[in-house]
């Protein structure tokens, strides 16, 4: 299914896990989409090929970092009711806690939705959402407006 | 200029560095292996990787680019490659920032190479520079990695890493 067509269904029945589908790294890594009154709620299990350090063990930071952005582009389409992927100019990824290979969330907040320009935040977290493994700023470039 | 780093003490313990040893760590590395990614060379405190163009990493489909997490996750690897391979021992670290500017998408089908240097090295942080390109003067993403260096800590995983 294309971006533009996933993003029409979703629109209709408020379901966003077909627009994550169409988006094959995000497939890749088992993303799922939930929500709850702020937005959207990206999960990521626990699985094997997202260790990034089989000795503690912990999910590879560089996978928690596309988690985040991930989760970000996620609420961005939701928001911006886009049906082209919004692109990403930068990401910074605070490291807060090991992120333990169970099951993660993530849900972004827009701090500023300019016409051309979006200021996302995102937090990750595991059993206990009051301690983020992980939070991040980052800038996209939003798609024009459509008709 | 190039950064030069005497091994301090508390670091000599653990295994020294070396490409075969490096290239066996990163095939231990489950998400690594399932991304493809390769160290092509090792030089001081400059590591070059190469992540393979793959559909299922595609960000856009409409365009068929990179998920800019791809290229997110083969920087973090490859600077912790480079801070290992500046300090020369496999010292345990974790992440603690990273910043990452796009500044073009990347080519659909063509592969991503990654260099990262090394900058400085103190008793406990390290910070890194680095650019994912297709051609080097034409950078896709330029980044900048601070570790928190872990000498304290024993890890069986830079044991195997550097030993065999």
């Amino acid at each position: 299914m294309s971006i533009a067509d996933a993003v029409a269904r979703a629109r209709e029945t408020g379901e966003y896990q077909d627009v994550l589908e169409s988006i094959p790294y995000m497939a890749f890594l088992g993303l799922r989409v939930d929500h709850d009154e702020n937005g959207p709620i990206v999960r990521m299990p626990g699985s094997d090929h997202i260790i990034g350090n089989p000795v503690l063990p912990a999910i590879h930071g560089g996978v928690v970092g596309a988690f985040l952005e991930s989760a970000a582009i996620i609420h961005l389409i939701w928001a911006h009711e886009s049906r082209q992927v919004p692109k990403i100019i930068n990401l910074t990824v605070e490291y807060l806690r090991s992120a333990r290979v169970v099951e993660t969330f993530a849900q972004a907040t827009i701090t500023k939705h300019g016409r051309r320009i979006a200021n996302v935040r995102i937090e990750a977290w595991q059993a206990d959402r009051a301690k983020p493994v992980a939070a991040a700023h980052a800038h996209f470039l939003l798609p024009a407006e459509e008709d | 200029m190039r950064l030069v780093v005497e091994p301090r003490p508390e670091w000599r313990r653990f295994p020294a560095v070396d490409m075969a040893g490096m290239q066996q760590l990163e095939d231990t590395l489950p998400h690594i292996r399932s991304l493809g990614i390769r160290i092509m060379s090792l030089d001081g405190p400059v590591a070059v990787s190469r992540l393979p163009y793959a559909d299922r990493l595609v960000g856009d489909p409409d365009t068929g680019v990179l998920h800019g997490g791809a290229i997110t996750t083969q920087i973090d690897n490859l600077c912790a490659v480079a801070m290992h391979s500046a300090i020369g021992h496999y010292v345990p670290c974790v992440t603690i920032d990273l910043r990452v500017e796009y500044l073009k998408p990347a080519t659909p089908g063509h592969d991503v190479i990654a260099k990262a240097e090394c900058r400085r090295v103190t008793r406990q942080v390290a910070f890194i520079s680095a650019a994912a390109y297709h051609d080097e003067n034409d950078p896709i993403a330029l980044a900048s990695c601070t570790y928190m260096l872990l000498p304290e800590r024993e890890s069986s995983m830079y044991e195997t890493g550097g030993k065999q």
